[in-house]
């Protein structure tokens, strides 16, 4: 029997994943009648989640800076105009 | 990612460096490669010039483009290696000891739990919760950090953030299970701070 310790480091670390059918199954029946780790294993999941939200957020136009946007974006076109050169030169 | 691989016209026009094509990709991308840039642990003065180096190699290197991931996780993955090569965070193993770690005292010596940890939704249903995560997340090392973007948010795959960061699976497994713990610590502190001003 898996003990609660060894089963919030297997989905914590990502293990579980990569373990056996055996394994995967006595994780996962241990969560079912644990609340206890039923409680870590939702907490990261929604951890991740509202991770995933504040990140789409951001940057804020308040964070963003057009100016330097600008330019960011000329040394790029910069860039492609000298790829499209050396891509456009015969070659010899 | 939604998709896993990119549109066969996409790479097409990426590898013939379609100036039109590039610089859509390039603006069209900006506002999430700042944010990755950020996310690594760069101030945001610096977030641009990094940026900016990696949309530069990206325009240098488009001919070798295969489209076997998505081009916004291509970019996202050099604006990573920029980061990593700017910075050279160190490449320090992580142990898998848990000593001095918070986690630890939550189990007893049989591997029970001691502390059981509190209901997510005491914090991350609080109106508060992205602006404790901020917190909690600028409190991780960056290694870890990064660890933890390019897993939980960028969703990539473990050999990808593997390759970035110079490791393994079973160290990026450690890197990701403290970034998660200490999110959790940190979220669950203040999650009991936050309802007992509400007492108050």
């Amino acid at each position: 029997m898996l003990r609660c310790r060894q089963v919030v480091e297997l989905v914590g670390t990502d293990a579980v994943s990569r373990a056996s059918v055996g394994v995967r199954l006595q994780v996962r029946t241990h969560l079912l009648m644990c609340r206890h780790c039923g409680a870590y294993v939702r907490s990261i999941r929604q951890i991740a989640a509202t991770a995933r939200r504040l990140m789409s957020e951001a940057p804020t136009s308040a964070t963003r800076d057009a100016a330097r946007e600008d330019v960011l974006l000329q040394a790029i076109r910069r860039a492609i105009d000298i790829a499209g050169e050396t891509r456009d030169a015969p070659s010899p | 990612m939604g998709k896993t691989r990119e549109l066969p016209e996409v790479v097409a026009a990426i590898n013939r460096r379609d100036p039109a094509a590039l610089e859509r990709i390039a603006r069209t991308h900006l506002p999430a490669l700042l944010r990755c840039a950020r996310a690594a642990g760069t101030s945001d003065a610096d977030a641009y010039d990094v940026v900016q180096d990696a949309l530069l190699v990206f325009v240098r290197r488009a001919a070798d483009f295969d489209g076997r991931v998505p081009v916004a996780q291509w970019l996202i993955g050099i604006v990573y290696r920029t980061v990593q090569a700017r910075r050279r965070v160190s490449a320090r193993e992580e142990t898998p000891s848990h000593a001095s770690d918070p986690f630890d005292e939550r189990f007893d010596g049989e591997g029970m739990w001691s502390r059981p940890p509190q209901s997510p939704e005491s914090y991350t249903a609080s109106a508060q919760a992205m602006t404790w995560l901020n917190d909690c997340l600028d409190k991780l090392s960056d290694r870890r950090r990064l660890a933890f973007v390019m897993r939980e948010v960028d969703q990539m795959e473990t050999n990808e953030i593997c390759n970035i960061l110079g490791t393994t699976a079973n160290t990026l497994g450690v890197l990701l299970f403290r970034a998660r713990n200490a999110l959790r610590e940190c979220l669950e502190s203040k999650g009991i701070r936050g309802s007992s001003d509400v007492e108050m």
